[in-house]
């Protein structure tokens, strides 16, 4: 099809453009309402996901106590104030021991570090060891739960998703967590620049602006579509689809920079300070401080703080922020030397019971719980739109991990918990001590809380058929 | 060579290990640890022979062009430098396509301004433009599909084209037209046609322009030049002579650089080196990036003689300093420039004992002999070492007066455990004399250093060697090390891991003729002129 110059592209053209080209997504309408839980019922309106590498310090990780009076411990009490906000997906405990294999879990067929499975519920199947700087690491198959959600409730806002990555790639094991229907992985923004360059376009516009650039737009939009249609008949099957799935992300970007330009001429620009002059940082992010980490130290909470902009001025209503990447040998992706020691997570992972390591270990799980309680204070300090609570009230933050305890790179009591308010769809302020649980289940959970109404999710051994029991009010 | 990486994997999968070796090793290559690994040149393991008598290839599928080959691209076609494509990955969503429309915007600006430096004409300052217009559609279109134009797609480009003069000029339209073709699968992509005729599973082979662009990105990591334009629609890499003749005339031209640096930017793990920190005194980034680039001289200056020969590459205790590097290590000598040193008296041999190399396969304060052993079995011997099981025995703390290598042994002595360690382990400690910053030392913590082994794993790298510059010189005369080299260029060439099924008669043919001559340039050639690289293995066209 084509667009004419005046022709604003909305996203039901969008769906006819792409027919049924990997967007099929059952029982759900990609954009459209009935996607959302029919039920009146409390939901979330903002869904953030954080995910960490390489397990946890076990010993230093769950609380004493009993499911509602507890005691947090050494790692989680960054959250001591959100008490009531928390919500901690626990392994049986025997005193201060966990049992083994308890709490949320992977099957045990599932290929070490590789961190597809996270968020699909499928084994990924991708090589163990690629280069990541070359890697693509698309799988059979997605979404990804933070995409099925994003789909389904990104209609109203600029982005379908926002996802940040603080060192998410290197080494050779595959990090991707986000993942399109078609099993293509999703880029995250890397950089402070990058990253506020891509949300805020829009800033700076001229009073009077140019029809131009739109123009211009639609022009290389009608060639480019042009171009795929010519080609696609002339290629074998596999290589159709290549193009169709590169034909429907080239869509989307079209789709949103066509309404931007449109919203610009139409002098339809963000007025409120928060939106309009977006807070900008200064990382430092040459060559010396990226490879010691020490630009992990301010970039990490300007992640956070541009998804709570993100949330406060409509971009998106789902985001992820992604600390490090698995494995990587003795390079490790995360360091943070203002905690004074260079080593990477990787290497304290594998604590063999070293105290040492095991005490830098919980160090850096502790700092990143300190994050995800930032982002609570920024979230918390912003009203919501509907006149009573805040931000924080309306989002659910998901931690969690591809490992329980990274020396064993074990796949059972998965460190996950679940933060804010959640718009009160989980009965919060709770440590759970679950048996044997499908982690699937966890990732049906949130998307029912965000109103998507999903009873299974995941594929093969890891698949699901239904929520966690027991997370709800 | 695959049941043997079974029988390891569940051995050690029953006892356990500790198991972070693997993420040190090189990527791809390892054909056999994912599975599908056989082994006609893998050296054993009960392998049922390839039936070589009739041509094999593999798919071609739409390959992306990578960053460099984008970069080399607008560098050569419209002299846009800068490294444009800097951080765009291989991810297609949109987010990443919005990125991708930026960078096309960015450099099409920046040409529309020097068209003289790459267009066939400029507009005449009055009168009609649309001659001008139509030369650069007609020549700058085929140079960036690399492949004539249909009269449909001629029509397409003068639209944009027109779109933009009617918007505002001439230079306009030039700048929309670019922004559109850089954007277009044509020039994003590596595209094989399927013939209409075709059965799906012939052999045959690629198209004359789908071959130039195939052997412009592996020689030079850029597209083809007129002359291999003029080849393809002459059809002359049909005739191997023909063919050979543009190899030699690439290899000649200093493109050629581009594509050899490439090769071992990926084998060597040069980017690897972004990422390396060392808890030692000065390991600064000056250090780091002076040793990424003086290990990738070690190879890629070979290229400047007429005959490289692999054996250059493990053999030689010169290396390429600069002051920083010299400093660091305490070799005398002046001067800001990477000149060829001479390090005596440390037993170093090539590039495997370049510093840079000893310490990125290095813990951040103890050296790492597991991982140095699992990079020469993969990635120099081609030996499969499976991925590692979970961990269940912790790794005991380290003792004083115990040295790296004692540490290592007692850590892995399990039986089940040594089913692996035992080929890793001996391979590694041929390196002990190298600390976690490649400085040479005869004792480690206190213990005399020792780098004897002996290796059984059926290759001709075999047998006990009493020090590890021994073990170095058996590389260096390797028939199987010269063939697993064989192997990863033909890797690199195909942008793909290559199997058995279809690769195994083309490895089996550049192996013997390689490990024969070891000449490294005549290598490239032999590839250029393979199965493999020639050939696909029909699809058919979709519905």
């Amino acid at each position: 099809m084509k667009f004419s110059a005046h022709q604003k592209l909305t996203r039901r053209d969008l769906v006819k453009t792409l027919g049924a080209a990997a967007l099929v997504l059952p029982g759900l309408e990609l954009f459209g309402g009935t996607a959302r839980a029919q039920t009146a019922g409390k939901t979330s309106k903002y869904i953030v996901f954080v995910y960490t590498a390489d397990g946890v310090n076990q010993g230093a990780f769950w609380p004493t106590g009993t499911t509602s009076s507890y005691t947090l411990s050494p790692t989680l009490k960054a959250f001591e104030k959100y008490k009531d906000k928390l919500l901690i997906l626990g392994p049986q405990m025997n005193g201060n021991s966990v049992v083994g294999n308890t709490g949320l879990a992977y099957a045990a067929a599932v290929q070490q570090h590789i961190a597809a499975v996270t968020l699909t519920g499928r084994y990924g199947n991708l090589p163990y060891l690629t280069d990541q700087t070359t890697a693509v690491n698309k799988i059979d198959a997605g979404p990804s739960v933070d995409q099925l959600i994003a789909n389904a409730v990104g209609k109203d806002t600029t982005f379908l998703s926002l996802n940040f990555g603080i060192h998410p790639m290197g080494g050779d094991t595959p990090s991707d967590i986000n993942y399109q229907v078609n099993g293509n992985p999703l880029k995250r923004l890397i950089s402070a620049d990058e990253a506020w360059n891509f949300m805020f376009a829009n800033i700076g516009t001229p009073v009077s602006p140019s029809k131009t650039p739109l123009n211009k737009l639609n022009a290389v939009t009608n060639y480019l579509h042009s171009r795929f249609s010519a080609l696609r008949p002339a290629l074998s099957s596999a290589d159709q689809k290549t193009l169709d799935s590169h034909l429907s992300s080239m869509s989307v970007y079209e789709a949103r920079v066509q309404k931007r330009l449109q919203d610009e001429i139409d002098g339809k620009t963000p007025t409120d300070e928060a939106c309009s002059n977006p807070k900008r940082a200064t990382v430092v992010s040459d060559a010396d401080s990226v490879r010691k980490g020490s630009d992990t130290e301010t970039l990490s909470p300007f992640f956070m703080d541009m998804v709570a902009t993100a949330f406060q001025c409509n971009l998106t209503r789902v985001a992820s922020v992604s600390f490090g990447y698995p494995g990587g040998g003795d390079a490790g992706g995360l360091r943070m030397p203002w905690l004074g020691f260079t080593e990477p997570l990787h290497l304290v992972s594998h604590h063999g019971g070293n105290a040492d390591k095991l005490d830098k270990y919980q160090k850096i799980s502790g700092w990143i719980a300190g994050q995800v309680a930032a982002l609570m204070d920024r979230l918390a300090a912003v009203p919501s739109a509907t006149g009573s609570g805040t931000l924080l009230d309306e989002t659910t933050i998901y931690w969690f991990n591809r490992h329980g305890d990274g020396d064993s790179h074990s796949n059972s009591s998965l460190p996950n918990v679940i933060l804010g308010g959640t718009g009160g769809y989980f009965k919060m302020g709770r440590w759970l001590q679950l048996p044997n649980t499908s982690h699937t289940k966890v990732l049906i959970s949130l998307a029912n809380a965000m109103g998507v109404n999903v009873t299974s999710f995941g594929d093969g051994g890891l698949a699901a058929t239904s929520p966690l029991a027991g997370l709800t009010g | 060579m695959f049941r043997n990486s079974l029988i390891c994997a569940g051995v050690l999968f029953l006892n356990g290990c500790v198991g972070y070796v693997t993420e040190m090793a090189t990527g791809g290559g390892d054909r056999g640890a994912g599975g599908s690994g056989g082994g006609s040149t893998g050296g054993g393991g009960g392998s049922v022979p390839l039936d070589c008598s009739q041509p094999r290839s593999a798919v071609v599928p739409l390959r992306l062009l990578t960053e460099s080959q984008y970069n080399n691209s607008v560098l050569d076609g419209l002299q846009v430098g800068g490294l444009p494509a800097k951080g765009l990955g291989q991810k297609l969503d949109d987010t990443s396509l919005e990125q991708r429309a930026t960078v096309a915007a960015k450099v099409a600006s920046q040409a529309a301004t020097s068209l003289s430096k790459w267009a066939p004409c400029t507009p005449p300052a009055s009168g009609s433009a649309t001659a001008c217009e139509q030369q650069i559609i007609d020549k700058v279109g085929a140079k960036v599909y690399r492949r004539p134009l249909a009269d449909a797609e001629r029509s397409e480009l003068k639209t944009l084209f027109d779109a933009g003069i009617k918007e505002k000029d001439f230079s306009t339209g030039v700048e929309w037209f670019l922004t559109g073709l850089l954007q277009s699968p044509d020039f994003m992509y590596e595209v094989v046609r399927p013939a209409a005729t075709e059965t799906p599973g012939e052999v045959r082979a690629l198209s004359g322009y789908e071959y130039a662009s195939r052997l412009a990105y592996f020689l030079w990591d850029g597209p083809p030049d007129d002359a291999l334009t003029t080849a393809a629609a002459n059809n002359d890499f049909a005739d191997p002579t023909k063919r050979d003749a543009q190899v030699t005339r690439m290899m000649q031209d200093p493109k050629s650089s581009r594509g050899i640096t490439q090769f071992y930017t990926g084998w060597l793990k040069i980017n690897a080196f972004t990422e390396l920190a060392r808890n030692v005194t000065g390991f600064d980034q000056t250090v780091v990036s002076a040793l990424a680039t003086s290990l990738l001289m070690s190879a890629t200056q070979l290229y400047s003689s007429p005959n490289p020969n692999i054996s250059s590459l493990f053999t030689g205790d010169k290396y390429y300093l600069n002051d920083v590097l010299r400093t660091f290590y305490g070799v005398s000598g002046t001067g800001t420039a990477f000149t060829s040193t001479s390090i005596p008296g440390q037993a170093r041999r090539g590039i495997l004992t370049h510093p840079g190399l000893m310490a990125l396969m290095a813990r951040p304060a103890v050296t790492h002999p597991i991982g140095r052993g699992v990079f020469v079995l993969r990635n120099i011997i081609c030996k499969v070492v499976p991925v590692p099981p979970v961990a269940q025995i912790p790794q005991p703390p380290p003792g004083q007066g115990v040295s790296t290598r004692e540490q290592l042994t007692e850590h892995t002595a399990v039986p089940a455990c040594m089913a692996c360690h035992a080929m890793i382990n001996s391979t590694g400690f041929a390196f002990e004399n190298f600390d976690q910053v490649g400085r040479y030392r005869t004792i480690d913590n206190g213990v005399a250093v020792d780098s004897s082994g002996t290796l059984s794993i059926s290759k001709d790298t075999d047998g006990t060697f009493a020090t590890g510059d021994d073990f170095l010189a058996k590389l260096a005369d390797s028939h199987d090390v010269r063939s697993c080299f064989a192997e990863k260029y033909l890797d690199f060439a195909l942008s793909h891991p290559v199997t058995d099924a279809a690769d195994g008669c083309s490895i089996q043919s550049l192996g013997e003729s390689f490990a024969a001559s070891g000449d490294l340039k005549q290598l490239i050639a032999s590839i250029a002129g393979s199965d493999s690289f020639r050939l696909r293995l029909a699809e058919g066209v979709g519905q």
